[in-house]
């Protein structure tokens, strides 16, 4: 499999009520996060503190994770644990240096300009971003509770089908 | 329009003297980057009609393409800021800016009728004057009539956006970056009569290399300025204490010589016996009024000058630490310790980092700065070089662009909010 130049962000949309990330990092701890510096980790994966909207509904992250992408599982366990305190997440892939073009004839596009397209994989739409000048692409969406089932077979088929395109420096 | 519209469609520039940097939120951590500058197209020469050239100005990544004769840049590439300001009156630079914010925001702009414009927070040199503010702000609104690029913007110093992404309300932040560097106190706001600005960023590490370079034997590759930045990255180190540094390096030269292969040529730079000089890249940085670059000096290197530009003065030789100090006792003495207490390096011109074998040595810039303040008396003092410092201005605007709900209206008397223009 390729490995991708790529950062994932995570947007917690909290319930009606402010939350903060002291809330998330208390929840992550408990499900054996270790707290480091800004952020937390476990099995391979760096959540860190970015940015949080002033009413203190929203709290956006950024995932790291060694291998690149995280695998479905581990994705998933994590999504599951900040879904006990947010409403929904919404999940930002940005890949960089990476052949739009290709990527999007992999998903059955065909994109030459600066596109958003929406798809339909196995229930879940997913926003795709496209920004073929700067060889960027990014793929987007929701996560609710009752989405958590769909995730890991999502994310294999999507990224499945990009891991045939050949990624620029990658 | 809505919170969560604003959210995803947060834009960052960080308008660098040098580099040019710019992204939307969707982008994650690191922002396109371009140089600061504009070519002027001769729109009347035959070639430009043959080739189909009908732009005024290129600028971007393309550029390079366009440029002709060594004579003709002199007058047609411009760099539009000089110290991270833009002389009101200067036509040209005003259009290279304009141009440049369209290249940016067109280059992320969906085709999607969903798109109504970006949030775009602008960053500017903390010394900007207001009449930066304002004319920019008109270039925003001009950009939108071929088409809806800006929904809304707001411009923040540069040195607020760093304290921004690291979430420290009172501070000291270090902006340094190509051609400039801004001491900056912050408590909650910039203190602006605080703030000491220096007349020299990592262009002038690059001037000393060239030097180096020249005295190698490289004579040949040390004017080309790419090149040369490229050979400073690769092989300048930051002392600890310069003495007992070149030291150390003449008696270990195995330690310290390394061979510098330029990718895509045959070039190979290797100091040899002058390895020691590695050490006075970093030392220029943070002190180019040590002794050792007088010889420098005699031999004809331009020695950074205080200028003063608007109503800013730029010193030239003053040494880091002392520009810290200085600003932070512009300040009240009660919040003088807290500030010492949190000192933030930005701009790619702190990024120095220990080559295994040199521990001890060579040091990282906030190391080399913590040092530099205790030989002056400074207690307790804390410092940290920004994650990914060349981003980190450019990462606060996404994190300010972020938190300020779409709705906060911009108001001149703070200069803070969102200028709507939709």
């Amino acid at each position: 499999m390729n490995r991708y130049d790529l950062d994932i962000k995570l947007a917690c949309r909290f319930y009606q009520y402010p939350g903060s990330w002291e809330k998330i990092l208390s929840i992550l701890s408990s499900n054996g996060w270790v707290r480091a510096d800004r952020g937390a980790v476990k099995d391979g994966l760096e959540v860190n503190f970015t940015a949080e909207s002033l009413d203190g509904l929203e709290i956006l992250l950024s995932l790291k994770s060694k291998e690149g992408l995280p695998s479905p599982k581990v994705f998933r366990t994590l999504l599951e644990c900040l879904l006990t305190e947010c409403w929904y997440v919404d999940v930002y892939f940005c890949l960089r240096n990476i052949d739009v073009g290709k990527v999007s004839k992999e998903l059955g596009l065909s994109i030459k300009s600066n596109e958003v397209r929406r798809l339909k994989l196995e229930g879940s739409e997913i926003i795709f971003e496209a920004y073929p000048p700067m060889n960027k692409a990014v793929f987007s969406y929701r996560v609710g509770v009752g989405d958590i089932g769909r995730i890991e077979k999502m994310h294999i088929k999507l990224f499945g089908k990009i891991s045939n395109s050949k990624v620029k420096g990658g | 329009m809505s919170e969560e519209y604003k959210r995803s469609h947060v834009f960052g520039i960080d308008y660098g003297t040098s580099d040019f940097k710019y992204g939307p939120i969707a982008i994650g951590e690191v922002p396109e980057i371009v140089e600061n500058r504009g070519y002027f197209i001769e729109k009347t020469s035959l070639m430009s009609r043959i080739m189909g050239v009908s732009r005024e100005i290129i600028v971007g990544k393309e550029l390079p393409l366009f440029l002709e004769s060594r004579e003709d840049l002199a007058e047609r590439l411009v760099y539009p800021m000089k110290n991270g300001i833009l002389e009101k009156n200067d036509e040209k630079a005003w259009k290279v800016t304009k141009e440049l914010t369209r290249y940016a925001l067109e280059s992320f702009a969906p085709n999607d009728p969903d798109f109504v414009g970006f949030y775009v927070v602008a960053s500017l040199a903390v010394v900007a004057p207001r009449y930066m503010y304002e004319q920019l702000f008109d270039i925003f609104g001009e950009l939108n009539s071929e088409r809806m690029l800006v929904r809304a913007v707001t411009i923040i110093p540069q040195p607020l956006a760093v304290a921004i992404a690291h979430k420290t309300p009172t501070c000291v932040v270090v902006e340094s970056g190509h051609g400039n560097t801004q001491v900056c106190p912050i408590s909650m706001y910039p203190i602006r009569n605080a703030v000491v600005a220096l007349n020299r960023g990592g262009g002038a590490a690059n001037i000393l290399t060239s030097e180096i370079l020249k005295d190698a034997g490289y004579g040949d590759l040390a004017k080309e300025e790419k090149l040369v930045r490229k050979v400073k990255e690769q092989i300048g180190l930051l002392p600890r204490r310069l003495e007992e540094a070149i030291d150390y390096a003449r008696r270990n030269l195995d330690k310290v010589k390394k061979e510098v292969r330029i990718e895509g040529t045959r070039l190979r730079i290797d100091l040899g016996e002058e390895s020691w000089t590695r050490f006075l890249i970093g030392e220029y940085v943070f002190n180019p009024g040590h002794e050792i670059f007088q010889s420098y000096f005699k031999r004809g290197m331009p020695r950074p000058s205080d200028v003063k530009i608007g109503d800013t003065y730029f010193y030239g030789m003053t040494d880091m630490a002392e520009a810290i100090i200085q600003a932070v006792e512009r300040c009240s003495i009660e919040i003088q310790p807290h500030l010492y207490s949190k000192v933030i390096l930005s701009g790619g011109n702190f990024n120095w980092s220990i080559p295994r074998g040199l521990e001890g040595v060579a040091a990282t810039s906030d190391e080399k700065i913590k040092l530099m303040l205790k030989e002056k008396s400074i207690e307790n003092i804390q410092a940290i070089v920004a994650k990914e410092p060349t981003y980190s201005v450019w990462r606060g605007c996404i994190v300010y662009g972020y938190a300020v709900p779409h709705d906060f209206k911009w108001r001149w008397e703070r200069m803070e909010g969102w200028l709507n223009y939709a």
